[in-house]
């Protein structure tokens, strides 16, 4: 498990190891995983010097306590834990030096929803089906399937680079997410909108939607406005509901709407299959932002096409470049 | 009903939806398993992974690698080209169960709704060979539909669901056959339980060697009545890895 390099005194609600997740087996109803704000473990591991897929901890709402048993640098990304080494704030979005019986704390999430913890030489856990992502459900990677809890001892692997060249790198303020601002999630209508009578779809983009209590790494709620089909005849054997289709596959960021109250819109564990409307996709660059949102948090959803959802993408991925790299 | 030409629907902007129809059938079932073969075969750049359902296939792409309508204009030069598939490799998997007592709680009310007894019930469920159609949901769960049957089960699913179903359940919602591989909430009405794994995270059997799901689309299956000491035989077995999975190698068609 490489070396030694945490324990874990603290595990926070719900801290997972992750990387950029495992694909192909989706036709067998295992999901991706993976880190929920990509670009955040993106950045954290370019901080590091780590290939940009290299696993990360996320922490959630409540960050973690971790005691540091090897000397080695780190990088905080993502939502604001209010981070200290010792008792004293540290920057995130930043190269931390630690050294051994450093005492990392993290707090409640003051800005955003999750963090990243990465590491130079990257968490090392088993490679299960192609990826260290922990999958909860399956009980796939991570510490043997299940979320990272107190007394675990986080090894970590060799470091490509000297902790001397690691120094005092950090991200350019301007790169940073802003966290606090209006809150839009850009969607893409489909795969079954034509389900959804026309009036409804015009409240689904105008209306202001609340993130349920009940949202996680599956998926997240929305409270907002009921929602109306279209009159169809039922579908034989996908129910009578006309909420229902024939079971078909969910694309991770589908948005159904069963019954035509509280959308889901899936995450990086969602499931792979179901038999209700999805009246649209979030696009792949705001799932980071919606791994940020805060529970009751509101926000609404923005209609835009595929080239505006590949120009999101593009920029995301261009803007985790050495030249956004300044020193401190 | 089936389309004339499949729909290719946006899901997102890193997956596409391609839908062969709206129905449920054998026919529709067999379309998409031969359109699934025939992307596979022809290896469309930025194609990540594909997943087949009922009537429906939901693809991932990487859109930095192939533009979206591009994807779709070689997707449609495939679709165009594949011949009728009648015919498609399927192995026959045998799967023990027990059932009734208290892991198929629910096979008085099968029976019931089915006017037929309890033996009835379990007689002909053992007798259908069942088709998985798709496979999904949880880790490698089946969706079974009854081949033929001397009478098709029907009944219907939880108004509410349970919150704990265990491993191994074997369900029965409207006339499809679930089986639930890892404890998750449900719907289907519990008729049996299966020693046997069908999703191995350890991947400890060579049958899980390439995948920790035992069942893909295009399988079918039997499922084997066994007793209280038969159950315990082979929950034995399974715990020293010595259980022999029963698999076929076969060819199925329409």
């Amino acid at each position: 498990m490489g070396r030694p390099t945490f324990e874990v005194i603290q595990q926070g609600v719900f801290t997972s190891i992750q990387d950029l997740g495992r694909r192909g087996y989706f036709a067998v109803g295992i999901p991706p995983s993976g880190a929920m704000d990509r670009f955040a473990l993106r950045m954290g591991n370019l901080l590091v010097k780590n290939p940009l897929g290299e696993a990360g901890i996320e922490v959630t709402a409540l960050g973690v306590k971790l005691r540091v048993l090897e000397n080695t640098v780190i990088a905080l990304t993502g939502g604001d834990f209010d981070a200290k080494i010792n008792g004293r704030s540290i920057p995130g979005w930043h190269t931390i030096d630690v050294r051994k019986g450093d005492i990392l704390s993290m707090g409640e999430a003051k800005a955003g929803w999750r963090g990243y913890i990465c590491v130079a030489g990257g968490i090392d856990v088993p490679i299960v089906l192609g990826s260290k992502s922990t999958y909860l459900t399956g009980a796939l990677g991570g510490i043997r399937g299940r979320l990272i809890r107190k007394g675990d001892v986080l090894g970590v692997g060799d470091p490509r680079i000297s902790f001397e060249n690691l120094k005092g790198r950090r991200v350019k303020g301007s790169l940073l997410p802003q966290l606090k601002d209006e809150k839009k999630l850009r969607v893409i209508l489909g795969p079954q909108d034509d389900h959804v009578k026309d009036e409804s779809i015009q409240i689904f983009l105008s209306s202001p939607y609340r993130v349920s209590i009940h949202s996680n790494r599956i998926g997240y709620r929305f409270e907002g406005p009921q929602l109306y089909f279209k009159e169809r005849p039922g579908t034989q054997l996908g129910g009578s509901n006309p909420s229902n289709i024939v079971d078909d596959g969910n694309a991770i960021g589908a948005i159904q709407i069963p019954g035509g109250k509280e959308p889901i819109c899936l995450g990086p564990d969602g499931v792979s299959m179901g038999g209700y409307v999805k009246i649209a996709c979030l696009i792949t660059a705001d799932m980071d932002r919606m791994a940020q949102l805060r529970l009751r948090e509101n926000i609404q959803f923005q209609r835009v096409t595929i080239a505006e959802a590949r120009s999101a993408l593009q920029n995301s991925l261009q803007h985790v470049s050495e030249s956004n790299i300044e020193a401190a | 009903m089936i389309y004339e030409s499949p729909r290719f629907l946006y899901s997102g902007d890193q997956y596409l939806t391609i839908e062969i129809g709206d129905e449920m059938t054998l026919k529709a079932n067999f379309k998409v398993i031969g359109l699934d073969q025939a992307i596979k075969e022809g290896k469309i750049k930025g194609v990540i992974e594909t997943l087949p359902g009922w009537r429906s296939m939901l693809l991932s792409y990487d859109q930095l690698v192939i533009h979206t309508e591009d994807l779709i204009s070689e997707l449609k030069n495939i679709a165009g080209r594949i011949p009728e598939v009648t015919e498609i490799a399927s192995r026959l998997i045998e799967l023990p169960v027990h059932y009734g007592g208290k892991w198929g709680k629910d096979l008085d009310f099968v029976a019931q709704q089915n006017n037929v007894s309890v033996e009835d019930v379990i007689t002909i469920h053992t007798e259908t060979i069942h088709w998985v159609g798709m496979v999904g949901f949880t880790p490698g769960s089946p969706q079974l539909m009854q081949l033929n049957p001397r009478q098709l089960l029907t009944v219907p699913k939880y108004v509410s669901p349970r919150l704990y179903t265990p491993k191994g359940t074997i369900g029965l919602g409207g006339s499809l056959t679930a089986i639930y591989p890892v404890p998750s909430p449900g719907g289907y009405q519990m008729i049996g339980l299966t020693p046997v794994p069908i999703y191995d995270r350890f991947q400890s059997f060579d049958i899980f060697e390439e995948s920790p799901a035992l069942l893909q689309i295009g399988d079918r299956v039997k499922f084997i009545r066994v007793d209280d000491e038969e159950f315990d035989q082979i929950r034995q077995q399974v715990w020293e890895c010595n259980y022999k999975f029963s698999i076929k190698s076969e060819t199925f068609s329409l």
